[in-house]
């Protein structure tokens, strides 16, 4: 890289402007709380602005009320810009909250920052070990000649025999503790960049679609010719580099045999008594339920990118796209030239999307209004040392408690009149609760009130006594 | 069938209604009532997809047409152009003013962009961003308040004719729905774009041209575009 790329990537890469940004700290704490550390993706807008809240609040706490002045939804919006691309910001079908992700390059300032902080232990053997391994694959997984190809496999297999014999005689190597715990934890920094690593991918991917997009936009031939160009040079999106690498890796991690494998072998891991003192050692079996979730997500990404390609290049669309655009060019133009005077009246029409159908059995009929006779004599009661408290105390019949005891009662039995219910449940609020039932049986479609029959209910007061109402007969039914 | 078959068929199922396919009726009366879409019902899609044919054929029978895009997930039904034309309409055209088709064409070329330039299937804008989109062609006003308000009308005209769509839970923005594309179409631009023409022309008093947004002007667009 020359000094004008480097400069380029000062300037214009959203990373490096996250770094120079005057909230950084806040910015990154808070990615690394809600994002990395619980090792999660594709957050709700409510979620982050609860996360972002509180990190507000600790850092406001300490700092003072004035050191952070926006609130935590303006900044989300500010980080999710555009310009400074820091969160990509997106809607998910059927959901009407924008959900948020880290974008790679934020991903990649995270890890950088991390790495600052130094790390205690740094595994050299086992990265030369893989390094190794990485050389061998490489080597001679290119290697043509069948000859050499067989002299390898020989090598390894009398390799293997001298081990075999080696043990029989009863020497057997076993890796030292701290080999183990540096191996240990380069599987774990590996696992983990993985895992981080699918951003990545899937930003790849999101810059492969982009680029193919400028190209159909910018087209100008035929829809043919652009569909040769686009196959023929392998920048579709499963046939680029990136595409045929992810596929593997899919194939690789959805074969059966391969996932057992990994599976014993994870939990062989955890068994090894030189790693017993490690932190995390129980995390890595569950390595593989990591993974899956987010290589689905990057296979859905593709899926999705893959399918609106499609339907772009969508013979139709291709040409009406390209003519919808002119016709509307010409409209704009026309409508900038009739702006002072613009037509009135209706000047278009569209068809609707429903056929009106006007049922008249769904008005409802006129039906007179029953009197309800309310019998408002009171009593007035000699003594004056009531307290006048209670009729304070107001109380509140949970008429879902009621709902629920009517549904319990009908569970067993068709219908089921306000007596059998009360049976069951006894009253405990005495009127209240009956005209709390009676409100339910008005409002239910099923039930009935027939004020023909009478039905008397009782009810027991706190002090011992027992109350009475007649009332008209109430017959809940069960919903078929 | 044979004879015996039918007879059997009719102790089995006494009720004329359950002859016709499963699920048809769903299907078809879900139709009347509106635009049924793929992500708001599984389901109800899943079983349109079976029956797709035989709804055909029976709204067919209505001078209906069946417009059904698997792709985008949606289907609805429109007037058959094939319908005969003493049958009366079913599905009532609305009138919609100058400003309002504006603003649906603004917002399908908007949605073309989105479409070229973006992986995300849904397009969503907020009042400010449909404004300043708007903004240009609206009169130059001191009064901005009624343009405002002028505009807040448009956008709800257009909710209501159901190609916004306003998210919940969210102030001011509203998805722009998919199912425009289906009915602001080239055809459909083309005759704003030609009644357009014609205002201008009218406006600028060039002669033979009276008598409003002729359907001439229009014609001879069509037919342009037919050749081309």
């Amino acid at each position: 890289m020359d000094y004008f790329s480097i400069n380029a990537l000062r300037e214009g890469h959203a990373g490096w402007s996250l770094l120079r940004a005057q909230n950084a700290p806040l910015a990154l704490a808070f990615f690394m709380a809600a994002f990395t550390g619980p090792n999660q993706r594709n957050l709700g807008r409510q979620d982050l602005i609860d996360a972002l809240d509180d990190v507000l609040f600790a850092l406001r706490d300490s700092l003072g009320e004035d050191k952070f002045p926006r609130s935590a939804g303006e900044y989300l919006d500010d980080w999710a810009e555009p310009g400074r691309a820091w969160l990509r910001k997106f809607y998910t079908d059927g959901q009407d909250e924008p959900v948020y992700d880290l974008t790679a390059s934020t991903a990649d300032v995270i890890h950088w920052v991390e790495s600052l902080r130094g790390r205690d232990f740094v595994p050299t053997q086992s990265r030369l070990s893989s390094i190794f391994n990485l050389l061998k694959t490489l080597v001679h997984g290119s290697e043509t000649d069948p000859e050499a190809r067989l002299d390898e496999l020989q090598r390894q297999r009398d390799d293997i025999d001298a081990q075999m014999e080696q043990i029989r005689s009863g020497d057997i190597p076993v890796m030292s503790g701290p080999e183990a715990v540096d191996h240990f934890h380069q599987l774990t920094t590996s696992a983990k960049e993985l895992l981080s690593d699918f951003r990545e991918v899937e930003a790849n991917f999101r810059k492969l679609d982009r680029s193919l997009r400028e190209q159909i936009s910018l087209w100008e031939g035929g829809q043919g010719d652009l569909l040769e160009t686009i196959f023929s040079s392998q920048q579709d999106i499963s046939g680029s580099l990136q595409g045929r690498t992810f596929q593997g890796f899919w194939d690789y991690l959805m074969s059966p045999a391969l996932r057992t494998e990994l599976h014993e072998l994870l939990e062989r891991a955890t068994r090894i008594e030189a790693l017993a003192t490690q932190d995390g050692l129980a995390q890595i079996t569950s390595m593989q339920k990591d993974w899956l979730p987010a290589v689905e997500q990057t296979q859905s990404t593709v899926r999705q990118l893959s399918a609106q390609i499609r339907r772009l290049l969508d013979d139709k669309v291709f040409l009406e796209n390209k003519r919808i655009m002119a016709l509307i060019r010409n409209i704009e133009s026309g409508a900038v030239a009739v702006r002072g005077t613009p037509p009135t009246g209706p000047f278009a029409e569209l068809a609707g999307h429903d056929v009106p159908v006007a049922l008249p059995f769904e008005r409802p009929l006129y039906e007179p209004s029953r009197s309800t006779p309310i019998d408002d004599s009171v009593g007035v009661s000699e003594d004056l040392g009531v307290d006048a408290n209670a009729l304070f105390n107001q109380f509140y019949v949970d008429t879902a408690r009621l709902e629920a005891n009517i549904d319990a009662v009908l569970d067993g039995a068709e219908q089921a009149t306000l007596a059998d219910i009360a049976d069951a449940f006894p009253l405990s609020q005495g009127l209240a609760e009956i005209v709390s039932y009676f409100q339910l049986a008005t409002e239910s479609p099923t039930a009935t009130i027939d004020p023909h029959a009478a039905q008397t209910l009782s009810w027991t007061l706190p002090d011992g006594s027992l109350r009475e109402a007649t009332v008209e007969k109430v017959i809940f039914v069960r919903p078929s | 069938m044979s004879y015996a078959d039918h007879l059997q068929d009719t102790l089995d199922a006494p009720e004329p209604a359950d002859r016709t396919p499963d699920g048809l009726p769903l299907v078809v009366t879900k139709l009347f009532k509106g635009v049924v879409y793929r992500d708001a019902d599984e389901k109800l899609w899943q079983r349109l997809m079976e029956r797709s044919a035989q709804a055909r054929d029976y709204v067919a029978v209505l001078g209906l047409e069946l417009v059904l895009d698997d792709a985008e997930g949606f289907a609805f039904l429109r007037s058959s152009p094939d319908a005969d034309p003493e049958l009366p309409r079913l599905i009532p055209r609305r009138q919609l003013t100058f400003h309002v088709s504006l603003l649906l064409a603004l917002l399908r070329a908007r949605l073309a962009e989105f479409d070229q330039q973006n992986s995300e299937t849904r397009l969503i804008m907020t009042a400010a961003q449909i404004g300043d989109m708007v903004s240009v062609f609206l009169p130059e006003s001191s009064n901005e308040a009624r343009i405002l308000d002028q505009l807040a009308g448009n956008i709800k005209k257009v909710v209501e004719l159901g190609f916004l769509r306003k998210l919940r839970g969210q102030e001011g923005s509203y998805e722009v729905a998919r199912i425009l594309k289906a009915y602001v179409d080239a055809q459909w631009l083309e005759e704003f774009d030609a009644r357009l023409a014609d205002y201008r022309a009218e406006l600028e008093g060039r002669p033979g041209n009276k008598g409003g947004p002729s359907a001439v002007g229009h014609g001879q667009k069509s037919e342009e575009a037919a050749t081309a």
